[in-house]
Parts: C-alpha cells; structure tokens; sequence
C-alpha cells in the first residue's frame, strides 16, 4: 500500500513537471496560474494514468497513455499538430529515458515493479532535466532582453519611441521546421524501446545506461536547436519590420523635400504669377483667373502626399502605404481625423502596416480594386477600418470571423484551413503573412482593444478599437 | 429655432458659409438665425453677455484668440457642454487639444454645401436628443430634465441619484426599470452606474472620465459589452 502512495506522490508530481515543461517550449505565452480547465485536464491524466499503470504492469499500455496524455496537454496551447508532435515526443523522451536510466542503475530486476526508489529517482532526475532545460532557455532570454533593452533605449533617443516593444511580437517555429525536428525524439523513444527490449538488457547493463544517456543528450541539443531557430524566426520578422519602417521613413523624407522644392518653384516665380493674375484682372477674365488658381494650387499639392495629420509617424506609414495602393489599385480613399501627437505611435504603425499590406494584396486580385481607409481618435478610443473588395465571395452573409478576444485566436491560427483563412493566406509569403495578422491581435490584446473581420458580399471588413 | 454662429476671419468663407446654412435652412424648412463674427473675442463676448449658439462652425486658425481658446473658454469657462462644435480649417493636422473640447466634426476648406448639410443634420440629431425631457417623481412632485443635460445615475440602495451639469437630484427606482425610458446613448457600465455617452471625454478599458473631471469605474461585468459597443460604432 505504501508503495502505491509513494507510486502516486511521484506521479502526481511528474505531471507537475510535465506542465513546467510545456512552459519550457511556450515561453510567455503561457499563463502563470493554471485554469479550471488546465486542472482538470492535468487532474484526469494524472488520476488515468496511475489508475492504469497499477492495473496492468505492460510497457506499450504505459507508453501509449502516456504519449496521449502529454499530447492531450500540450493541445491545450498548441494548435499546429506538428509542433504538437514535437513538444509531446521531446517530452515522452526524457521520462522515458529517465525511467530506463534509474530502473537499470537501481538494479531492478523486474523493471515493471513497482519499486518506490526507482519510480522516486525516475521523478527527480525528470526533475534535474527540466531545471537544466529552464536554465538554458532563461539564461538566453535574460541576455535577449538586456539586448533589447539597450535597443529599445537607443531607439528612445534617437526617435521617441517610448513603447517599442519587439518582446510582444510573436515568434512560433514554421510548422515545416518542427517537422524535421519531431524525427529526432521519435527515433529516440523507439531506439530506447529496442534497446530495452530487444537486445537482452541485463547483459548490457552499462551500454543501456550509456546508450539511454546519449540519447537524452543528443534530445538536450535538438531542445537547443529549437530554441535557437525560434530566436532567429523571430528575429527576421523583426528585421521585416525595420526594413519596411526604413522604407517608410524615407519616403516621408521624400514627401518632404519634395513639398518644400515646389514651394520654393512657387515663390521663386511668384512675381510672375502675381502679374498674370492683375493682367487676366485688368481683362475682366474671371474664368481664366480661376483657372489659373486652381493650376498654381495643383501644382503645389503633391500627390506622394495623401494625408498630412501632423503625426509624422503614422502619416509616414499612411502615405507609403497609400502611394502603393494607389499606384495598384484603381479607387482607394481615407478618412483621417487624429492629432498631431498620439502614443503608441509604434504599435499603430504594426497595425496599419499589416492591414494595409493584407487590404492592398486582396484588392489587386480584384475586377473593383477597392480599397478605403478609416482611422480616428475620439473620446480616448482610437478607431481603425479598412474594407477592400475581395476575390472569393465565398462567404456571403455577414458572418463575423471573430468578435472578441477569444475567437480571434480561432481564426489566426488556424490558418491551413477554413474560407476566411484562406483569403488571408493568398499570399506567397504564408508565414509572415500570418505573423502579421496574429502581431495586429497581439498589440490590439496589449491595449485591451478589440477586433473584428468579417465579409460582406464582395467587401472584406476588417474593424478594431484601442484605448490610448 | 437654432442659433447658428460662424467664427472665421475670412468674410469672404462667412458669406459663402452663411450662404450654404440659408440654403440648408430653406430645403429642410427649420428656422436658424445665423449670426458671424470675425474675432474669437467678438464672439466670447456675445456668449459671456448670455447670448445663445446652438452650432458653431469654428475655425481654428483665428488671429489672435485661436479656435482652440475660444472653445476652451466655451467648455470651461461658460461651462457650455451642450453647443455642438465643428472646426473648419484650411489644413488637416489638428493639436491635440482640440480633441478635448469635445468636437462634433472637422471640416477642411473648401467647405462645400454638402459638407454643411451633413454636419448639420448631426448636429440637429444631437440636439434634437438632448432637447428631449427625463421625467421622475419625488414626493408628490415631477421633475423634468432635459436628457442633454444628465451626466450619470447612479443607484444607492433604493435610490437612484441623478447628477446633471448643474444640479443633483434623486428619487425612489431601480436603474434597471430607469434604463428602459432613457435614448440609447445612455450606457451600463456598472450595476450602479448609467452615464451619458455624451458626457464622456475618455474611455479606457476599466473607467471612463466625464466632462467635469468624475472618473467612474466600468464593471468587470460590463467592460466587454461596452468596448463591443464601442467597436459597433464605426467612426
């Protein structure tokens, strides 16, 4: 009986860590207190799981429950299956090599006895393998952070962005990556599994343990391998943005210089113009007087310039955007109404970048070409909407895509599958696409905002509001 | 009848402005006086003397006392939340403080006859609304209040106190039976609060501040629905 409690303790426990473990792979993305629903899912595997393993002593049963139930877990925070593979395998493999590992060094005979010291060592070297994993992957994040810190700092300076924040962007492998990355722990569990069961294990004690052991190392490396390749994701994203802020910029610039050289055209003949208009004045020609206006007014607007709200920020992004839209698309109109100095600037250019971009992508594959802007600020909320004709009128009621914070995720994510979905993944570029998309919910979740996208005949309609 | 005023120091726009609101006037057969004036201080006078504007179309870049002074000192001095105000300006970048004094529109010149008709049909909805009268009993007497003029209610024990921009009254009643006979721009936040939208200046997640500075917390209950509403809107 003693046995059995010791048994469960340890159970109870390594389900414990299993949790500790997904917070490993997820990083921030998981919340520090569990919810009813975590509970309950950790709760029935751990009471399932040791139910089952007293019951019946076979080694397939317990693997195949065990396998189920990490992937159970782990599907509670990931959607993609792939990735979900990964992270169960690479965790099944570090029990299952700690449980080898401590049954043959603890000389059990019959290693499917229940033997309170083999199934307590099992629990804390499980234990000692999520410490080190958790080391590696915060001894990198602090060093990130500082990093970021220094940038965000220098940044500050130079342009005033106080809000910089790549730390909320998100960063998830590609699922083609976690692919090639599940072989490894996979081939792992089944090299211990012949090792353990086809080749007569007594006789081989130290190369079992040896060989258990290399392959918890080699699955440490590949964790590491993980780590690091979702840096680097992540960090490429970043650098699109740069280099389309950079862009941005200098076409601001651009705009700039060019309304100040037509300026100066102006005034330098402004003696000139001054003395045809007395001229068409001495003859009583009010029409031609008109026109002669209305061609000076016309030459001093410049058309690169499409809105002038003083924000030189999001005028910046606005008119860069907008040249392109107009340049690809044949009717394209905005409403502006904001002030010269909003905050938040930074995460309203991530926004209207990425819609923008979708909006115009979806427009040119058109007939209408249509694509019109709204943003405004009242009463401390700030408002975006963009509407663009749209290919495929698959959806033809109004049938909103995601109204709240919850759905949303439904919809981003799920990006291999259902209509809506596919007409935000036309593009070639998949992955920054959706990257894109989940960086606008993400920034719109930070400032408690919401968002809604829906479609309507041959429009698509993409709403959202932020406190400032 | 609307009193209408125009403050521009062009005479030329006046005219024309004034022009287009006659017109306005004619084709939806209401009756508006429209008066102009050509300096911020003019017209602060003409207020501060107790003259009436119902809409104002200000323009921002005035001589010496800017649009934006001029609508500070209607919002805080003559404490004159109800005035609808629409800025007219030849460029579209506006300070940040011209947000605060609670504008109803922004036109950029050139103004045209549609960009007044439709500015001025808002502008009569808006005050139409708020004309229109909140009625309660205390004891054996009724009261009226205009519902432009009702800040917020809130409800203590079996009371329902009501908070408007001069005076505070209360009755017996439960907000949830109030909130039938009020327009839809008085919102839920609380299960003891209802505020009048357009006293609010700032919304945030968790509070909303009113015109004269009360800061009222929303309800975890209701900060959803709320930011719902607000998303449903459009601009």
């Amino acid at each position: 009986m003693i046995y059995v409690i010791i048994y469960s303790l340890g159970n109870l426990f390594r389900i414990y860590l299993l949790r500790k473990y997904v917070q490993i792979f997820l990083g921030d993305k998981m919340e520090e207190k569990a919810s009813w629903k975590e509970i309950l899912a950790y709760g029935g595997l751990f009471l399932l799981n040791t139910a089952l393993s007293l019951a019946f002593h076979q080694t397939w049963l317990n693997i195949c429950i065990n396998l189920a139930g990490i992937g159970l877990i782990v599907s509670l925070y990931v959607k993609s299956l792939k990735t979900n593979l990964f992270i169960t395998f690479s965790i099944y493999v570090v029990h299952m090599g700690c449980d080898v590992i401590t049954s043959f060094l603890l000389g059990n005979m019959n290693q499917w006895d229940i033997n309170p010291v083999s199934s307590v060592t099992t629990v804390l070297m499980i234990f000692i393998c999520e410490l080190l994993m958790e080391r590696m992957v915060n001894g990198r994040k602090s060093t990130d952070a500082d990093k970021r810190k220094v940038f965000a700092a220098k940044e500050q300076e130079t342009e005033g962005y106080a809000d910089m924040d790549f730390s909320q962007l998100p960063y998830e492998l590609t699922p083609q990556a976690a692919g090639v990355l599940i072989l490894v722990p996979f081939s792992s569990i089944v090299a211990v599994w012949i090792l353990v069961s086809l080749i007569d294990p007594w006789d081989n004690r130290i190369a079992v343990i040896i060989g258990c052991f290399s392959l918890l190392v080699l699955n440490f490396l590949v964790f590491c391998l993980y780590d690091i390749l979702r840096k680097a994701f992540s960090q490429q994203y970043e650098n699109g943005i740069l280099r389309q802020k950079v862009l941005v910029y200098a076409n601001q610039m651009n705009i700039i210089l060019q309304n100040e050289n037509r300026v100066k055209a102006l005034r330098h003949d402004m003696k000139h113009h001054m003395n045809e208009i007395k001229l068409l004045a001495i003859k009583n020609e009010d029409t031609l007087i008109q026109e002669y206006i209305d061609s000076m007014e016309e030459f001093i607007q410049n058309p690169r310039e499409i809105v002038s709200s003083g924000n030189t920020e999001i005028d910046s992004v606005v008119n860069y955007m907008l040249f392109r839209a107009k340049e690809e698309l044949k009717e394209v109109t905005i409403d502006m109404q904001l002030p010269e100095a909003v905050s938040h600037s930074f995460d309203i250019n991530i926004i209207l970048g990425n819609l923008l971009e979708n909006a115009i992508e979806a427009a040119r594959e058109t007939e209408e070409k249509f694509l019109n802007v709204g943003i405004g600020l009242r009463q401390g909320v700030l408002r975006i909407e963009v509407e663009n004709s749209f290919a495929r009128p698959l959806l033809a009621a109004k049938t909103p895509v995601c109204a709240g914070s919850g759905q949303e995720k439904v919809f981003y994510q799920s990006t291999d599958s259902g209509q809506c979905s596919r007409f935000l993944t036309t593009k070639r570029d998949r992955k920054m696409h959706g990257l894109g998309l989940d960086s606008v919910r993400k920034i719109v979740e930070k400032h408690n905002g919401i968002m809604e996208a829906y479609s309507e005949g041959k429009y698509f309609f993409v709403k959202l509001i932020l406190y400032m | 009848m609307y009193n209408i005023g125009i403050c521009d120091d062009g005479k030329n726009i006046c005219a024309s402005m004034e022009e287009m609101i006659l017109h306005y006037m004619k084709e939806r057969e209401i009756l508006i006086e429209v008066k102009v004036w050509y300096t911020g201080e003019a017209l602060c006078g003409y207020l501060q003397q107790g003259g009436r504007v119902d809409i104002l179309f200000l323009d921002i870049e005035l001589l010496h006392l800017t649009g934006i002074e001029v609508a500070d000192f209607i919002r805080n001095r003559m404490e004159n939340r109800l005035m609808q105000i629409i800025y007219i300006s030849g460029i579209a970048s506006y300070a940040q403080q011209l947000f605060k004094t609670q504008p109803m529109d922004f036109l950029i010149k050139p103004i045209t006859q549609t960009k007044i008709d439709d500015s001025l049909d808002l502008a009569l909805k808006l005050l139409g609304r708020n004309m229109d009268k909140f009625k309660f009993q205390y004891g054996r007497d009724y009261y009226y209040l205009p519902f432009g003029e009702i800040m917020y209610l809130v409800s203590e024990g079996r009371k329902i106190r009501i908070i408007t921009l001069h005076e505070e009254k209360e009755f017996y009643g439960k907000l949830r039976d109030v909130l039938n006979s009020l327009p839809q721009e008085f919102i839920v936040i609380h299960k003891s609060y209802i505020v009048n939208r357009e006293h609010i200046v700032r919304y945030a997640y968790e509070v909303v501040e009113l015109t004269d500075g009360t800061v009222l917390t929303i309800s975890k209950a209701n900060r959803k629905q709320v930011r719902e509403r607000l998303l449903q809107e459009g601009i």
